[in-house]
């Protein structure tokens, strides 16, 4: 009723303006008419005076109709503030009655909101934006090749290229201009000046190309980018501010990063990265650190790149991208053909040149824990769904515990849209609030939760701050919105002479349908999460209990490069001699030296070597190490058969080889290899004889990529001292003995003691990263998620068994005896948790199998961590249940029927 | 006379200074206190009375005039109150400034 009118009270409101204005000008004319009657003018010549003294009529007629109407507008406008800051007052009011109930939905806003603000900051960083400074960054592509791969001969997408030649490159018209970045970092942990870091080596146009502009001096260009030129670096902003506290004279100074001198020529802006996301500290000419890290090989720079780059290019506005794509491939066809990446490698290997976009994440080769962000942001969405869903439910119960009060209302004459309208209100207000509590938690925890999960990303960029508010608030308001969704349609279906007929002492059975829903709803989610965890978890344990070969626990890596200055017969001295010392330091037990180590512990050049002789199929790269006697001991490898090496095999000795597993199997079959000829390259002489083969050592990853290895005496070859480490087994936990290794390299040679001296497993970890990323995230989303839902149910039922007082005192009052009582309230939980956990579990096996290959060994649809979590769950219901249970049995029949 | 641009503002806001009045009210004390001197059209009047009013200069209630008739009366709100003591500084001011240079002797140069 009171509806239908509000249209015809508008339409008069509106027109009322203009019967005053009537009204008003009216009395003015007849007033001043009767006057001057009055005052002895005829009734005619007073009508003439009246309108000469009032002037134009209608024009002020109309002035003061525009005057009008403006006014009217202005103030409706102002009533409806009014009223709306009347509603405001009112919600806050209502709010602060009930503290409690609102902090915790505030805190449940802030948490479900904030994880998702979280997980945006990480997904912007990794995923949407591009590196930070890059200028029109949708142009740029990277250059990746589809080809047959030299390692596993089956297809593959690399971003590195070998042997490539960058000044015929950049001519295909398609490419307006093309840069290149060394594929391997540098580490810079050595040098007089002690800086430690990552330095990368770029073609000399990469800042120009990238379009950065420097914070301090300038960078270096094409023409410092030539084998010879001046040694010059760049320092990334956070090197310039921690190790140089900003001082604007780093420009010029001369800083040795263990390669020599160069000089500083500028500063790159604050969060540049180059083109990918990790940090990187000092930039380097190309060719010019090149020779240097190849040990003078100039002829590897003066052409064609011998190592590995990443080749980035910008597109010219004028090709299509198809075309571009046309033009690479047939280039890069032509070009292996007539030069193979290796040479002497003959196969036609089918390239295909793929443009893919700068952001590496939407790219063919992107991480794995970019797979695994997207994933997470998906967890992150279903626990806001959980925290809404536990949100209406609270906000429903509260509304029906207000149903007198609401419907007293209705009764007197509010309209049920100013009820909605409230609804609506209270939970924008509470979402508002939880929303600046997710913004705390995200500008909080954004970099440091995608600091623990993406380590190498460098996330101190400044900017896309604005986008992670702007999509926090929207969240919150759709969030504040959807939770208040059906308390609002409770009220559309509020009937005010049925709740005051009963007193409001009965639930509707609308409301306890719903509610039950939300309830299994949740229960539903928290399963589908902590299925998640659980297999996660699984493949955590399967990747550590993983038999590597190799027992990276009790081991010792130390990387010694003596000074500079010393003669390589001084260099072999102080080695035999640390080498000695460190075999008789108490807590070693058994030492060895390598080239390179596992899991990229230390960088090695890996050189492809073609095996003749008795052959290696093509294709195939086994990996070379030259060791000592106690190499396999120290590394924990059996020798299967044959034997390792021993006193003998000294500098003069006789040549010997031993093999592992894989490559005997792959070069010789099930024939016995002991006695077999290896012949390479780099062995001197026609060939060596196989003396032993020892288990398969996974040193690279932990897939299914065979691990071919063959080991040299390393009497019989001078290694290079950057390659070079030593590797110590260790009696106790290696870390223990790290200050006495210190000593006796410190002692040896006093100038240098930076010296790398970590236990090996510390670089196991981020092999392992993507499985423990996924099990502890999937565990905390899914036990907030749990602990939600746990809450929920709680709250459920508890509010359902005060509901319910009247019915169970009458129960009581009729007889039904305490076990009955109780197993009213039980029968419910397991009802709505049994629908909850079927539902999850339906769910979760559906969506299992897409994150297989996220997977270590583990079946997406693992029955063992569907049952336990299904356990876990109805466990949860049972407890939840217990406090409302008891306090249903306890129900005294007297007083309830009272209380009305 | 011709009314100089903007003080019949200050007129109507003066002319409520008293108390509450009707706008044929406000009219015929301008006219009685100038003594008719000052020629102002009466629909100018209404247009100034109700644009101050949207201002929120004035305030209007409907009342009952001396005639038992319905008639809308206008009183001065604070604001007017305040925008008036204002307006008469300002108006002392100029009108002191140009008459000063209106009175002073020709001759003198």
């Amino acid at each position: 009723m009171s509806e239908r009118f509000a249209g015809i009270r508008r339409v008069f409101r509106l027109g009322k303006w203009r019967r005053e204005l009537d009204d008003e000008l009216a009395f003015h004319h007849e007033s001043t008419v009767a006057d001057l009657v009055r005052s002895g003018l005829s009734p005619a010549e007073a009508e003439a005076e009246a309108r000469r003294r009032f002037g134009e009529a209608e024009r002020y007629r109309r002035e003061l109709e525009t005057i009008d109407r403006r006014k009217a507008w202005i103030e409706s406008l102002d009533r409806r503030v009014d009223i709306a800051f009347a509603s405001v007052r009112y919600a806050f009011r209502r709010l602060s009655r009930a503290p409690l109930f609102s902090a915790g939905i505030i805190a449940t806003f802030g948490l479900g909101i904030g994880g998702n603000a979280v997980m945006f900051t990480i997904l912007d960083r990794t995923l949407f934006s591009p590196p930070a400074h890059v200028l029109e960054p949708e142009q740029v592509r990277r250059l990746m090749i589809d080809e047959i791969a030299f390692t596993s001969a089956s297809r593959q997408v690399a971003d590195e290229i070998r042997n490539l030649d960058f000044v015929e490159l950049s001519r295909i018209p398609a490419f307006a201009s093309v840069a290149a970045v060394a594929k391997s970092t540098i580490s810079l942990n050595e040098g007089p000046d002690e800086l430690m870091g990552q330095g990368q080596a770029v073609s000399g146009n990469f800042f120009e190309f990238l379009r950065v502009r420097p914070a301090l001096g300038s960078f270096f260009g094409q023409e410092d980018d030539r084998v010879g030129g001046q040694p010059l670096a760049v320092i990334s902003y956070s090197l310039w501010q921690s190790q140089f506290g900003a001082d604007p004279g780093v420009v010029g100074r001369i800083l040795d990063f263990g390669l020599g001198p160069y000089t500083v020529v500028g500063v790159a802006p604050q969060g540049f990265t180059g083109v990918d996301l990790r940090r990187i500290d000092v930039w380097l000419p190309m060719r010019v650190a090149g020779v240097q890290l190849m040990d003078g090989e100039t002829d590897c720079f003066e052409g064609r790149l011998c190592i590995a780059v990443q080749v980035l290019t910008r597109l010219a506005s004028n090709y299509s991208e198809s075309q571009a794509d046309a033009q690479a491939t047939a280039y890069l066809r032509a070009d292996r053909a007539e030069n193979p990446p290796i040479p002497g490698y003959p196969a036609d290997l089918e390239s295909r040149a793929v443009l893919a976009p700068l952001q590496i994440s939407r790219g063919p080769l992107a991480p794995e824990e970019s797979r695994l962000a997207l994933w997470l942001a998906g967890i992150s969405l279903i626990v806001l769904i959980v925290a809404c869903s536990n949100i209406a439910n609270l906000l429903i119960s509260r509304h029906v515990c207000e149903r007198r009060e609401s419907a007293i209302r209705l009764a007197i004459g509010s309209s049920r849209s100013r009820l909605v309208g409230q609804v609506l209100l209270e939970s924008s207000i509470l979402a508002a609030f939880g929303g600046l509590a997710a913004l705390l938690v995200a500008t909080w925890g954004g970099s440091i939760f995608g600091a623990l999960l993406l380590p190498d990303v460098e996330w101190s960029v400044p900017g896309s701050v604005a986008r992670t508010v702007t999509l926090t608030l929207l969240l919150a308001l759709i969030a504040g919105l959807f939770a208040a969704m059906l308390p609002a349609w409770q009220f559309l279906r509020t009937s005010a002479g049925e709740v005051l007929k009963d007193g409001g002492r009965t639930m509707s059975p609308w409301s306890t349908r719903v509610r039950g829903s939300l309830t299994a709803l949740q229960a539903a989610l928290s399963v589908v999460l902590l299925v998640g965890a659980g297999l996660f978890a699984r493949s955590f344990g399967n990747v550590r209990s993983l038999d590597l070969g190799i027992e990276p626990d009790r081991v010792l890596l130390a990387t010694p490069s003596f000074s500079d200055g010393i003669t390589q017969g001084e260099d072999d001295q102080l080695l035999a001699e640390a080498m000695e010392r460190l075999q008789r330091l108490p807590g070693v037990e058994t030492a060895s030296r390598d080239i390179g180590a596992p899991f990229g512990a230390a960088q090695y050049i890996l050189r492809v070597i073609p095996v003749d002789g008795d052959t290696l199929p093509a294709g195939l790269e086994p990996r070379l190490h030259y060791v000592d006697q106690d190499y396999f001991a120290t590394m924990g490898l059996q020798v299967r058969h044959g034997r390792g090496f021993g006193r003998e095999h000294t500098a003069t000795g006789p040549g010997a080889v031993v093999v592992s597993e894989s490559m005997a199997r792959v070069m010789w079959g099930e024939e016995n290899p002991i006695g077999r000829c290896l012949q390479a390259p780099m062995i001197a002489g026609p060939c060596i004889e196989v003396i032993g083969v020892v288990e398969d050592s996974r040193e690279t990853s932990l897939d299914g990529t065979q691990p071919l290895h063959f080991y040299r005496p390393a009497e019989q070859k001078r290694v290079t001292p950057r390659f070079r480490v030593i590797l110590l087994k260790t009696a106790g936990p290696p870390i223990e003995i790290v200050p006495d290794v210190r000593g006796i390299l410190t002692e040896l040679d006093p100038a240098n003691q930076s010296a790398e001296i970590l236990p090996l497993s510390t670089y196991f970890g981020p092999l392992t990263r993507t499985w423990r990323l996924g099990a502890t995230v999937f565990s905390i989303f899914g036990m907030l998620a749990l602990i939600v839902a746990g809450i929920g149910l709680y709250s459920a039922l508890a509010y359902g068994v005060t509901q319910r007082r009247f019915e169970l005192g009458i129960r009581a009052a009729l007889g039904a005896r305490r076990k009955q009582l109780l197993s009213i309230v039980v029968r419910e939980v397991v009802g709505l948790a049994s629908i909850g956990v079927l539902a999850g579990l339906t769910c979760a096996y559906l969506l299992a199998p897409r994150i297989d290959a996220l997977l270590f060994d583990v079946a997406p649809r693992d029955p063992l961590t569907l049952a336990s979590v299904a356990f876990a769950l109805l466990l949860v219901g049972i407890l939840a249940s217990t406090i409302p249970a008891f306090r249903a049995v306890r129900v005294d029949p007297a007083v309830v029927l009272r209380a009305d | 006379m011709n009314l100089i641009q903007g003080t019949l503002d200050v007129l109507i806001l003066k002319a409520l200074i008293f108390g509450p009045l009707h706008g044929y009210g406000v009219v015929r004390w301008i006219r009685e206190t100038t003594d008719g001197a000052l020629d102002i059209e009466e629909g100018a009047l209404y247009t100034a009375l109700h644009r101050l009013e949207k201002r929120k200069y004035l305030a209007s209630e409907w009342g009952v005039s001396e005639n038992k008739r319905r008639a809308k009366y206008y009183a001065l709100t604070e604001t007017g109150r305040q925008h008036l003591a204002s307006e008469i500084r300002t108006w002392d001011a100029y009108s002191a400034a140009v008459s000063k240079v209106l009175r002073r002797p020709e001759a003198s140069t």
